[in-house]
């Protein structure tokens, strides 16, 4: 039999943190886990769910800085964020991921410590630079980059008892840059990435790219920067004809034959949006 | 007419909207156990061991059932008639498991999640064998024991004259499918209560058959028909996967081993892995044409793979060639069979029951005929479809009034079929990444298995002392609402408003003996049995009617739900005043029974036509615009009847586009929806539907004719053709996945 945690504020659940074990497993919107437990017939010693805890819900965006709590559910979060240039990225990821359904239920936390290789947030997350915030136990804070959250092996690197409590991503060096995600599934919507492309320009007013970055997903088992693609881009308007070059910086990067031609589609699709 | 040919909601269309309507799934039974499955992991081998004893520990786990604790029961999952003898080739618990989901134990517990959990702590001892996972291997017979033979059937029919002109045109088209699932909504369900005091088994499931559940349970359980009662549960879809008797059989066993109710529910892992699949084909059609496009001949060479079981599959391949017939006019046919079998998940049943395969075959090559013979596709059908007053030449059986032609002309005009064309042309010049291409296509079907065997149906009828109907029909609702359908015949037939007239589904304790809803069989010929014992009421309700007034039946006559007579204007005798005086008086109830033996089977065709766009970079194909015409005869409730083309038309464009079962290289089949890309709603423009209705059918009910499976058949061949014509490409293996599109675009450019 196990035990159930359900905090309601975060000094219960640095309280409730401090309880867990390896053997324990966080719920957070659970539309992974809840499925994880059935077919595995998994028997956690302690279930802490993430759900009571309005601080972890919270969305604040300001000049300085987008702050977005874990359990923010993909609709929240493009809510939130569609239509603001910089973090257009992440209205993108988090809108395209599984059916409505998911979207209210699934937050951005569980996307990005689930850690799945195909999952969309987080090569948004890396091209935006966002900082973890990491909560352990007994409430100690502890804040890393995204790109130190997966282990390599579809596993996070947090230890017994952390959690991710909330995301924040620093405006001001993104001053003056947008951003765009676009994903390329089996279907066009209820679809797994099978290439999600995230980048971000800075481009002068006649639309020339001072500067570019692009960070793919679902390609390996965690978002990598594409240079390459990036140094294509700089100093050129970003013409859908590109896309063909662009396509070409995938070679090497992928033993998916299928995913190597059809980047230049993803590359097109995203140059699009910058149109 | 006043009820037939207007819309109505289905039957139990509130219950579903509000989430009351009762499935198997829902039921619960006084101690009852639930039951979950232990499926081989491995595609062919020997259980040597079953352990059950770490399940049996957990706490609430009242058995582990395998090869080695119960009898051996036997039985055939496609086995629906008393009279078919088909091997008893598959057991409830295999010890030769032949494909990864094979059925190796069951285990049986206070609830579901406490058998689930002990189900996956029953270790299983397997001696492997060499096994076929593909065609090739198959056919070389690496998994056969002594004494079997890699082809299990091979046979050749031929119909017509082989034609004698010279300067025939020929073209051969290369076509394989892969394996479909279902994908119905409700998964695969059985609720089995045992009585031991009267040795009485009562099976609730969703299902097409439930005589032929019935049979076949009680024969495998050696107990009298009379004592095996199944009933028909509220279904949610079906598509030929229920036609086949998986979880009732052992069910059935279980519940007989404990003496108490038991329930099994399969989730859609376990549903996509053991139940069924259509199967996989790999053919090769050569179609000769005289110059100006008139067909001389069609020759198929086909090799079928049954998959683990034979099942259902060399009956399959029979109706195959049947098919081929059932469109265009062929003077001469020739197909040769052959039948193979792999450890892979079991081939059967499917929406069209070959319909759509061959027209796949078919319209393959009638494309590749178009473009060798340089005519417009809409031209080069018009020349060869079936006309009025045809005979099929393969059964024999008139096609009566038929109407593919007009479908084909109606069509043409509304999907703008020129012009679209000319716009699609002009498109590919100007666009690199994306080509489109619009395409039609034809395919028939049939409304009842005659002439291939006898069929007929029965219907019983009472009515009420408040004067409404309660009928006795055997219908096995796949969720389309036949429910409703047969309460608007029967209404309309006895004219009564619609809910006077009530109805239940198959219950063999109940319902007159059908041999279930299949073939599309369920309007054309089970609703024209309902048709003619509603005459046959309205006539005793007239004789009842006449002795009250003393004068004879035929000076009566009915005006809304009421006796009327020709001689008084004042007379107006209500239904409920019929009914008590034949019981008060004449001292009989008001009874009808009836029986309608098919003797036609007319020519029922639908003609699709797709626009789609593919994405010559990354493979995705998007269907742009869609119009599926349909000669249905007379159309029952036409908004469902529009809905069921709908459905199929979706179905049609995933089976074409993405839908497919795969092997991986250690056997283990696709299952789970993340990976079978069924297409959704957001992927489709709107369907249109056009019904063509005065290509009436002599014997279905107001001139019906079939519309589940027909409607089908035709889809995935127009989707794969405007594939084929955006890409100016010959495609030929289904479903043309964005990978397959994807490297034949490497491979020969586009």
């Amino acid at each position: 039999m196990s035990t159930c945690y359900n905090p309601k504020t975060m000094d219960e659940l640095g309280q409730a943190l401090s309880q867990l074990t390896g053997r324990s497993l966080i719920l957070a919107g659970g539309t992974d886990l809840v499925l994880r437990l059935r077919s595995k017939h998994l028997e956690p010693d302690a279930l802490l769910s993430l759900s009571g805890v309005p601080d972890l819900q919270e969305i604040e965006i300001t000049p300085e800085r987008a702050s977005i709590g874990a359990m923010s559910t993909m609709a929240r979060v493009n809510q939130a964020l569609d239509g603001l240039p910089d973090l257009q990225a992440l209205a993108d990821a988090a809108g395209g991921v599984g059916s409505p359904q998911i979207r209210n239920k699934g937050t951005i936390g569980g996307n990005a410590a689930n850690a799945s290789a195909a999952a969309d947030l987080p090569p948004v997350l890396w091209l935006l630079n966002a900082q973890a915030e990491i909560m352990g136990p007994g409430g100690a804070r502890r804040t890393i980059p995204v790109q130190e959250l997966p282990d390599g092996h579809q596993g996070n690197t947090l230890a017994v008892g952390e959690v991710v409590v909330r995301f924040v991503i620093d405006r001001p060096p993104l001053k003056g840059w947008r951003s765009a995600f676009v994903k390329l599934g089996h279907r066009s919507q209820v679809t797994i990435s099978r290439i999600g492309l995230a980048a971000a320009l800075l481009q002068e007013e006649d639309g020339t790219v001072r500067d570019a970055r692009i960070v793919a997903g679902a390609i390996k088992p965690v978002p990598f920067p594409l240079p390459a693609a990036e140094d294509i881009l700089r100093g050129k308007r970003p013409d859908p004809a590109l896309a063909v070059e662009l396509g070409e910086t995938f070679k090497g990067n992928t033993r998916r034959v299928y995913k190597e031609n059809a980047a230049k589609g993803v590359f097109q699709d995203i140059l699009l949006r910058f149109q | 007419m006043r009820l037939v040919g207007v819309s109505h909601p289905i039957q139990d269309a509130r219950g579903k909207a509000t989430g009351r309507a009762r499935y198997a799934a829902d039921m619960s039974l006084p101690h009852m156990t639930h039951v979950a499955m232990v499926f081989s992991t491995i595609p062919h081998g020997y259980v040597t061991a079953v352990d059950g004893s770490e399940a049996l520990a957990v706490e609430g786990v009242y058995g582990v059932f395998h090869c080695f604790n119960t009898p051996e029961y036997c039985f055939n999952r496609y086995r629906s008639q008393y009279s078919q003898t088909l091997p008893l080739e598959e057991p409830v618990f295999a010890k030769r498991v032949r494909f990864v989901g094979d059925r190796v134990a069951a285990v049986a517990a206070r609830d579901m999640e406490t058998a689930r959990r002990a189900a996956a702590l029953v270790k299983v001892t397997y001696e492997e064998l060499p096994c076929a996972l593909t065609f090739e291997e198959a056919l070389e017979g690496v998994n056969c024991l002594e004494g079997e033979e890699a082809v299990k059937d091979e046979f050749t029919v031929e119909v017509g004259e082989p034609p004698r002109a010279d300067g025939l045109v020929e073209v051969t088209a290369c076509t394989e499918l892969g394996r479909l699932h279902h994908a119905a909504m409700e998964p695969h369900v059985c609720v089995a209560d045992y009585d031991s005091d009267l040795d009485e088994l009562t099976l609730y499931s969703p299902n097409q058959s439930v005589h032929g559940v019935r049979t076949v349970v009680a024969d495998m359980l050696e107990m009298p028909y009379n004592r095996v009662r199944v009933v028909k549960t509220t279904m949610g879809g079906s598509f030929g996967s229920k036609q086949e008797w998986t979880v009732e059989p052992v069910a059935a066993a279980v519940a007989r081993r404990l003496r108490r109710p038991v329930k099994l529910v399969y989730d859609r892992a376990e549903v996509m892995r053991s139940i069924v699949c259509r199967g996989p084909m790999r053919a090769e059609m050569t179609m000769r044409f005289h110059k100006d496009g008139l067909l001389a001949s069609v020759e198929l060479e086909l090799l079928s793979d049954a998959g683990a079981y034979i099942a259902n599959s060399a009956d399959y391949a029979r109706t195959l060639v049947g098919k081929m017939f059932r469109c265009y006019r062929i003077p001469y046919g020739r197909a040769h069979i052959r039948l193979v079998s792999s450890n892979t998940p079991v081939s059967g049943s499917f929406r069209g029951w070959s319909s759509p395969e061959v027209a796949l075959m078919l319209e393959h090559g009638m494309e590749k005929a178009a473009r060798a013979l340089d005519m417009d596709p809409v031209q080069l059908r018009l020349k060869n479809v079936l006309l009025p007053g045809d005979t099929d030449p393969k059964s024999g059986v008139p096609i009566e009034e038929i109407r593919t032609r007009e479908c084909l002309l109606r069509g043409a005009e509304r999907f703008r079929w020129a012009e679209r064309r000319r716009e699609d042309a002009a498109f590919n010049a100007s666009n690199d990444r994306f080509r489109r291409g619009t395409a039609v296509a034809c395919a028939g079907h049939g409304n009842t298995y005659y002439p291939r065997y006898n069929d007929f149906a029965s219907a019983e009828m009472r009515m009420c002392e408040d004067g409404s109907v309660q009928v006795e029909v055997s219908i096995h609702d796949h969720g389309c609402g036949t429910g409703a359908a047969f309460q608007m015949i029967v209404a309309e037939a006895l004219e009564l408003p619609l809910d006077k007239v009530r109805l239940k589904e198959a219950d063999t304790a109940h319902t007159p003996f059908d041999f279930g809803c299949y073939a599309s069989r369920g309007i054309f010929v089970v609703g024209r049995a309902a048709q003619l014992c509603a005459r046959s009421l309205r006539e005793e309700i007239l004789k009842a009617a006449a002795h009250k007034l003393e004068t004879t039946p035929d000076r009566l006559y009915f005006e809304g739900p009421a006796v009327r007579s020709e001689d008084d204007p004042a007379v107006s005798l209500s239904y409920q005043e019929v009914a008590w005086y034949s019981l008060g008086t004449l001292c009989r109830e008001l009874t009808a029974q009836a029986k309608h033996t098919v003797d036609s089977n007319p020519g029922v065709t639908g003609t699709h036509f797709a626009q789609v766009e593919v994405d010559t970079w990354t493979g995705l194909t998007r269907v742009l615009d869609y119009l599926a015409v349909h000669d249905v005869g007379q159309s029952i409730n036409p908004e469902m009847c529009a809905a069921q083309i709908q459905g199929a038309a979706q179905m049609g464009c995933g089976a074409a586009l993405r839908e497919e079962i795969e092997i991986s290289p250690k056997g283990q089949g696709t299952c789970s929806l993340s990976k079978y890309h069924l297409m959704n709603a957001a992927d489709l423009p709107l369907i249109q539907v056009e019904l063509i209705q005065d290509g009436r059918s002599q014997d279905g009910p107001y001139g019906a004719k079939s519309v589940g499976e027909v409607s089908f058949a035709p889809a995935a061949p127009a989707a794969a053709a405007a594939v084929n014509q955006a890409l100016g490409s010959d495609l030929g293996r289904i479903p043309m996945t964005p990978d397959r599109i994807l490297e034949y675009i490497a491979k020969e450019g586009c």
